[in-house]
């Protein structure tokens, strides 16, 4: 027997030819790329429902769907995006990256790896399925309140089969992505030692374990009251609709930090590479993530200080509410500091980490305008909360995803993408993004409901803002796919430290990584982790 | 990790090879208490409300957790035992028990330390003799396999054979403790 003459196989070994290399794959680099394209594809589907919705309402009265059809459209559009374009755009980042930063071979289970990917496109096949049935797709919004959720047609046991398979996905990357960092560190890795990225996906990882269970009880609750006689959600059988709301926002509120916490890790890694400084307070950004996802866990219920609750119970989701954004504050002024006195350059994962910067505070500070319950009926179900959010996830969580990928591709493809091109894509898409989010304020102020095909009279300037700019904004997204495509193709050559100032484990390996890294533990004492 | 025992009966040398884990198995232990304690406490609270069905997917998501941080830290006991006496090299491989034996004379064995065709693949090591080769210390680094060569260097081969007894204490920078 010779196990030698093995081993030198896989010293050698490389990519298997062909297309069912990326069925059976189970590299993390492979698993990482698929889950990227299949983000973008997502970004597209996603996109397009959102311009239908946008066109819609570019002025008043019924124009181009009817209003049932719109709603399928925002309730499609948000459930997309955010299970099909934000978390598998950032389960693609920690794949291809947090084996590399932290030195370690592949992913703790790959197989695991690769199941947890290709559940992804059978689930969203089930969910989109459901707008070619009797009955249409989901309409009910993308949070599927009871028992407005029970009147989908027959798309709504595909709809539950889609979330529990969703979810299933979610939690087996999370698993992966804890045993990983947990068991694949290298000697001398210690934890305070890992980059900024890998310990928020490390806090993230926790709360998908700790939210998803939530949601597939919440959705299985809802499926056993309309086909098994249950009254979890049924006042009629002693059940509460009202505590549908709260489950689901149990989940729904981690979930908004499942989906910001891993851009903060990236601005955390692009920041101090362009500024060529270390980042500043390290510890204190780590601490501030650990807050930031405690306290998400207890604060849910300001998405529902309409719905009645106890003076105490309003002030004390008020009070909990406000104070996420101390450490939050503790992280923004630390990505100021690293950049105050920088040697700053301005390429183009930069520019879009200062905007990360910059917008995700607009979203945060409205957000803690909607934190006052006592405002909060004001603004609630307007368009402020919708400039809110999409201020939080497209600028905030959307940009993270945009600006990792200028800043990993050298890495990725060993070739750089277009500069100019990159900075014309960003300079589109900030200003038309503006344009479509900022005047939503305003009318969200004036008191514009959201999720309505038709609005007044009063509201049609601003709404036409939004529309130019969603598909000015839309519209620029097709540059950055061709950015991408042109950049695999082919560029300019990518050194291994592809940004002067970038330092960590993942830009001493070769530019493109080769298929297989670290096969065996690297000296980290040896590998200069920060600028400093 | 590499240690070394000597032992003083028979003046056999044995070296253990492990791979490295970053988290002991209490840690892990105590990462999964902590994690199942936070998922068990919400879902029972919702438990208590009414909203059962929750516990059952809270049970699942810890049992895959479970699974997952007990089957990356089992890799801690992989181990691999070479046993060098005065005639024969013993090589033992396996999972908290010995699974594969192969056992060699140690004049008619050498020791490889093959330099990888690219400095970004690992180098090689293993013991050959009579056209069997078993490779050692996969999941050790680069410079910890070259110490691990240059020690069993020191007793395997046809050198070692004629200078009759063991060779002597191994070189520094390897864990060792005599047995």
């Amino acid at each position: 027997m010779s196990t030698v003459a093995h081993a030198e196989e896989a010293h050698h070994h490389g990519p298997e030819p062909g297309l069912l290399r990326w069925v059976f794959t189970t590299n993390h680099k492979d698993i990482g790329t698929l889950y990227l394209f299949f983000s973008l594809l997502m970004f597209f589907v996603g996109g397009t429902m959102a311009l239908i919705v946008r066109a819609e309402l570019f002025v008043p009265g019924l124009q181009l769907v009817d209003p049932y059809f719109f709603n399928q459209m925002t309730t499609l559009h948000g459930l997309v995006m955010i299970f099909g374009a934000i978390m598998p755009g950032f389960v693609g980042l920690a794949n291809w990256q947090v084996p590399l930063m932290l030195g370690a071979p592949d992913m703790a289970l790959p197989r695991l790896n690769n199941w947890s990917f290709w559940i992804l496109p059978f689930a969203f096949t089930l969910l989109l399925s459901g707008l070619f049935m009797p009955g249409g797709g989901l309409a009910g919004g993308w949070t599927m309140y009871a028992p407005l959720f029970l009147q989908t047609g027959q798309a709504f046991p595909f709809a539950i089969f889609a979330v529990h398979l969703l979810g299933m996905s979610s939690i087996l990357g999370a698993i992966n992505i804890i045993s990983t960092i947990l068991n694949m560190r290298p000697p001398s890795m210690t934890l305070m030692r890992m980059p900024l990225f890998v310990w928020t996906w490390f806090i993230t990882a926790f709360l998908l374990l700790l939210a998803m269970p939530v949601l597939a009880g919440a959705v299985t609750m809802a499926l056993t009251d309309q086909f098994f006689g249950t009254f979890f959600f049924s006042s009629a059988g002693g059940g509460s609709p009202i505590m549908f709301q709260h489950i689901f926002w149990f989940f729904g509120h981690p979930e908004v930090y499942i989906m910001i916490l891993p851009a903060f890790g990236i601005a955390s890694q692009i920041i101090p590479t362009f500024a060529r400084k270390p980042l500043f307070g390290y510890a204190s950004m780590v601490y501030a993530t650990a807050s930031i996802a405690f306290l998400s866990c207890i604060v849910y219920a300001h998405h529902m200080f309409t719905v009645g609750m106890p003076l105490a119970g309003e002030l004390y989701f008020t009070y909990a509410t406000m104070l996420i954004s101390v450490p939050t504050g503790v992280k923004v002024f630390n990505w100021v500091a690293t950049m105050w006195k920088g040697s700053m350059t301005f390429e183009t994962p930069m520019l879009w980490a200062i905007s990360f910067v910059i917008l995700f505070t607009i979203g945060g500070f409205t957000g803690l305008m909607m934190a006052i319950s006592s405002i909060d009926f004001h603004y609630h179900e307007t368009y402020f909360i919708v400039a809110h959010f999409h201020y939080v996830l497209v600028t905030g969580a959307a940009f993270g995803i945009i600006g990792a990928v200028y800043y990993w591709i050298p890495k990725w493809t060993g070739n750089m993408y277009d500069e100019h091109l990159g900075k014309i894509h960003f300079w589109l898409s900030n200003i038309f993004v503006n344009l479509l989010y900022f005047p939503q304020h305003f009318t969200g102020l004036a008191g514009m409901p959201r999720r309505i095909p038709d609005y007044a009279v009063q509201f049609t300037e601003w709404n036409m803002g939004s529309t130019i700019g969603a598909f000015g904004f839309g519209f620029s997204q097709l540059l950055f796919l061709y950015i991408i495509i042109t950049t695999v193709r082919g560029g300019e050559k990518a050194k291994a430290r592809s940004w002067e100032g970038a330092y960590g484990m993942e830009w001493e390996v070769p530019s493109p990584a080769p298929y297989h890294t670290f096969a065996t533990p690297p000296d980290v004492d040896k590998v200069r982790l920060t600028i400093s | 990790m590499v240690a070394t025992h000597y032992d003083e009966k028979d003046g056999s040398w044995r070296l253990i090879l492990r791979p490295n884990i970053a988290l002991s198995w209490r840690q892990t232990m105590l990462f999964l208490w902590c994690t199942a304690g936070f998922c068990f406490f919400f879902a029972g609270v919702f438990a208590l409300l009414g909203l059962w069905l929750i516990l059952p997917f809270a049970g699942l998501d810890v049992g895959l957790l479970a699974w997952a941080l007990i089957t990356t830290a089992q890799r801690a006991y992989d181990t691999e035992v070479v046993h060098v006496s005065d005639s024969r090299i013993e090589i033992d491989k396996g999972r908290r028990r010995p699974e594969h034996h192969w056992s060699f004379d140690r004049v008619w064995s050498e020791v490889i330390l093959a330099m990888p065709g690219h400095p970004w693949y690992p180098t090689l090591l293993a013991v050959r003799s009579r056209g069997e080769q078993v490779e050692l210390g996969k999941f050790l680094a680069d410079d910890e396999r070259a110490r691990v060569a240059g020690e069993l260097r020191r007793w395997i081969g046809p050198m070692a054979g004629l200078g009759g007894g063991m060779a002597t204490a191994p070189e520094d920078g390897v864990a060792r403790r005599k047995a």
